[in-house]
């Protein structure tokens, strides 16, 4: 047949071929495993009178190299129900597309609003059904019928309901602004510059977090996107007049001119 | 400086007693013979160490596992002045050295302009391959232990002998960790020669060597074209090719080429100081009638 | 309080008697802890290194030398310290600038100003810029088999007048340069100043002759660096040689 090709495809989830190859590339010591890109992070969590807070800072890093210094860590799952992501940048942002999807296609067949309890199950499903592979560590915050729900997702499957969370590298000293300043029944604005207050302290604090203050407001039927609430992080000094780069420093060997020829109608792109 | 005999013969006779001349005339002898003599005198009984030092080591017994660990516990600390080409040889005019001058730390380029001959004396030369600083370090060990022999004996030392102290401290360092390829060559009333040693104090004399990670790219030209009764304007040449050659193939060497010549008659000569391997390239291979650029007899193509 | 235990004298002899003691007794006697083979205390081997990054930059002048430093010290993904200066004046035309472990370029710091003053003492003058870059490799090849974990930059005014900059390893090789950069920035830093200066490739080294173009240069790369390198930051040290001697300053840069 010529459709058995597709039986030797793989059928879809994850390809392990290369485990055994890295471990041992990692074993041997002369080759280094390919690297992922954690996001170094604070983030977290706090609920209010009459919703729920989350905030996160936007610094990226891989190493000690900062990879992006205005990333977007707070991730809408669904129109009531928002997350924020720690650990490897790519686990955190397809855990939360595909689970978005999940609960969109929930959502469509029950003609009902998610529920905070059930993302939050699904995204702690999936991270230990890989037994804690895939870094995700969420804090999943929304609100649904039972009123405004925080949930802190680790990557060992684990789940756990507080009423304020920090997770990430600046966890510690998010975490002390937290356990100083928080009481129950906060305003918005108190729960808001509480959030902020306590990214600050991981920005400040921790070197892998960094750059603005991403918040979050979710309130019943109404979620608020404070992008770059705070953006103090900036470069404060620049050579006045700029730089000259001397282009004669780089030799020309030769000069090519190509014609560039277009015809009318659909070209196959050349993908050789 | 308040000892009137300061700098004097006579004032390094309390010094502690590191090299005791093997009281031989070396203009009488055979060379074989010198040979023969120092590892008589000098291999056997080890009495050129290095001496007057105090390194600090490691607390614990394990050092050579230390020094091993060192790469995990400390990143960049043991790296620098990796990857090298060097070569040296033997000709009728004496001893040609020719280097390049890339430093490396892993895929970083530390400088390119590192001077890896070492000047030890006004007869004496050392090239650096490996460690940068235990290459310049005991090479200039060397350059004073020769001093205190012609201030004591009156007369220079043989290379052989230079070498043999040189190869003396490796072996009794040997396995702490140094690391050193060197070629040693100078000039004295023998004419000059040629030796190799490294950090396992292996002392080698020879015609022809070519050390460091382009070596082997260095040897390809140099076999091909190598005579022993060149000139020495046709050995400068082969050098210079020799060493641009091997920058060209090996990511780990480049930037200049320095070249040394080592006359029979006790001196050495700078020849060319900083030569760029780049322009060498172009101009080797337009001689050639390439471009350079490596796409020889195939079209360009850019989209 | 018992003045005699205040000088090592005593003590050395007191644990010495102590022990002279214990062995007539047959006591079996526990080996001082520094002499415990200590190679087991912690998994994977004895590590005495840590590396507390930072950056330092240095640029020779005509008739100067700028050094542009942070100011951060870390460990980990902690700050330790905001305001750390990594740079020490030897003597009034040279300064020496490292990064690396905090320990190690207080203890070399320390050494090479002590040896500065023998050396005055001894022979009655200041030990130029020269003598200097010698004596601080041959300072550092001592340590072979258990180096300082310090990089550094000995910056200074040599016996024309004119700035230069020494740059290290760790065990002691060393090498004349126009500019250098150490430390944890050192890969992002180096190509600016690469295409900003008077490169290692160039044969012709005219050096720098106006100072404030160069202290903007070298503040604007410690700016550059905290940019992108999370382990500089909070202020930048300009130190500025010249031959009126060494001029400090300092200024803020991000601190995230």
């Amino acid at each position: 047949m010529e459709l058995d090709y597709l039986k030797t495809l793989p059928l879809g989830g994850f390809n392990f071929d290369n485990c055994i190859r890295n471990r041992a590339m990692a074993e041997s010591g002369i080759l280094q495993a390919p690297k992922t890109m954690k996001t170094g992070t604070t983030i977290c969590g706090v609920l209010f009178k009459d919703g729920v807070v989350l905030a996160a800072d936007t610094r990226a890093t891989g190493g000690s190299i900062v990879g992006d210094k205005n990333c977007e860590k707070i991730h809408n799952l669904a129109p009531n129900i928002f997350c924020c992501g720690a650990g490897t940048a790519a686990d955190c942002d397809h855990v939360t597309e595909m689970i978005k999807r999940q609960l969109e296609l929930h959502r469509l067949n029950t003609h009902s609003e998610n529920r905070v309890q059930m993302a939050a199950l699904k995204l702690v499903a999936h991270a230990f059904k890989y037994g804690g592979q895939i870094g995700t560590h969420l804090i999943v915050g929304g609100v649904d019928v039972k009123g405004p729900q925080l949930i802190e997702c680790s990557n060992d499957g684990n789940m756990y309901s507080m009423p304020y969370h920090t997770t990430g590298s600046g966890s510690l000293a998010a975490m002390a602004i937290m356990e100083t300043r928080y009481k129950e029944n906060m305003t918005r604005e108190e729960a808001v510059n509480l959030c902020i207050a306590a990214i600050e302290a991981g920005i400040y604090h921790d070197l892998g977090s960094g750059s603005n203050v991403d918040v979050c407001v979710i309130t019943r039927n109404k979620y608020e996107m404070l992008r770059n609430i705070k953006h103090d992080n900036f470069k404060v000094f620049s050579k006045p007049g700029g730089y000259q780069f001397k282009k004669d420093r780089v030799q020309v060997v030769e000069e090519f001119k190509h014609k560039l020829v277009v015809e009318a109608g659909e070209q196959p792109m050349d993908l050789s | 400086m308040d000892n009137e005999n300061f700098g004097l013969a006579k004032s390094f006779s309390s010094a502690p007693v590191l090299s005791i001349s093997p009281h031989t005339n070396f203009s009488q002898k055979e060379q074989t013979d010198i040979e023969h003599e120092l590892n008589e005198q000098v291999g056997t009984t080890g009495e050129y160490v290095s001496e007057g030092f105090c390194f600090k080591l490691a607390p614990g017994q394990d050092q050579i596992g230390f020094m091993r660990s060192l790469k995990e516990k400390a990143p960049k600390l043991t790296d620098f002045a990796k990857g090298t080409t060097t070569l040296a040889f033997e000709f009728q005019e004496g001893v040609l050295v020719a280097v390049d001058a890339r430093a490396t730390m892993g895929a970083f380029i530390s400088s390119n302009n590192v001077r890896k001959v070492i000047e030890i004396n006004d007869f004496l030369l050392g090239t650096m391959a490996g460690g940068a600083a235990d290459c310049m370090f005991w090479e200039k060990y060397v350059a004073m232990q020769c001093r205190v022999y012609e201030l004591r004996n009156g007369e220079k030392p043989s290379v052989a002998m230079a070498s043999m102290m040189l190869a003396s401290i490796m072996r009794q360092y040997r396995g702490q960790g140094l690391s050193m390829g060197t070629m040693f060559t100078g000039s004295d009333k023998t004419g000059a020669s040629l030796y190799y040693i490294d950090n396992d104090a292996t002392r080698v004399k020879g015609r022809l060597f070519a050390v460091g990670s382009g070596g082997t790219f260095a040897y390809g030209v140099l076999d091909t074209n190598y005579r022993y009764d060149m000139s020495l304007d046709e050995a400068v040449n082969l050098g210079i090719r020799a060493i641009t050659s091997a920058t060209f193939k090996d990511s780990a060497s480049g930037g200049v080429v320095r070249i040394y010549h080592v006359t029979n008659h006790g001196k050495w000569n700078l020849i060319h100081d900083a030569i760029d391997v780049s322009e060498l390239h172009y101009q080797f291979e337009q001689n050639k009638g390439h471009t350079g650029r490596g796409n020889e007899g195939k079209p360009n193509k850019y989209l | 309080m018992d003045l005699e235990n205040y000088t090592n004298v005593n003590i050395f002899k007191k644990v010495y008697e102590k022990r002279e003691v214990s062995s007539i007794h047959n006591v079996v006697e526990q080996p001082h802890h520094l002499l415990k083979d200590n190679t087991q205390h912690a998994k994977g081997g004895f590590n005495p290194y840590v590396n507390n990054q930072g950056t330092t930059v240095a640029i020779a002048g005509k008739d100067f030398v700028l050094v542009a430093a942070d100011t951060r010290i870390s460990q980990g993904f902690n700050i330790l310290s905001r305001d750390y200066s990594r740079t020490t004046k030897l003597t009034d035309q040279c300064v020496i600038t490292s990064g690396g472990m905090v320990a190690d370029i207080e203890t070399l710091h320390k050494l090479l100003i002590a040896k500065v003053k023998t050396y005055q003492r001894q022979f009655k003058k200041t030990p130029t810029v020269e003598s200097l870059a010698q004596l601080l490799g041959n300072t550092l090849y001592g340590r072979r088999f258990m180096p300082y974990y310090a990089f550094n930059l000995l910056c200074g005014i040599d016996q024309n007048g004119q700035g230069s900059v020494y740059g290290y390893d760790a065990i002691g090789s060393w090498d004349k340069l126009t500019y250098g950069v150490q430390g944890s920035g050192s890969e992002l830093g180096a190509p600016i100043l690469d295409n900003q200066f008077v490169g290692h490739n160039y044969l012709v080294k005219t050096l720098p002759d106006d100072v404030s173009v160069v202290e903007d240069t070298g503040k604007d790369i410690i700016n550059s660096i905290a940019e992108r390198d999370i382990y500089t930051g909070d202020q930048v040290e300009i130190v500025i040689v010249d031959k009126n001697g060494i001029r400090v300053k300092r200024e803020p840069i991000r601190r995230d």
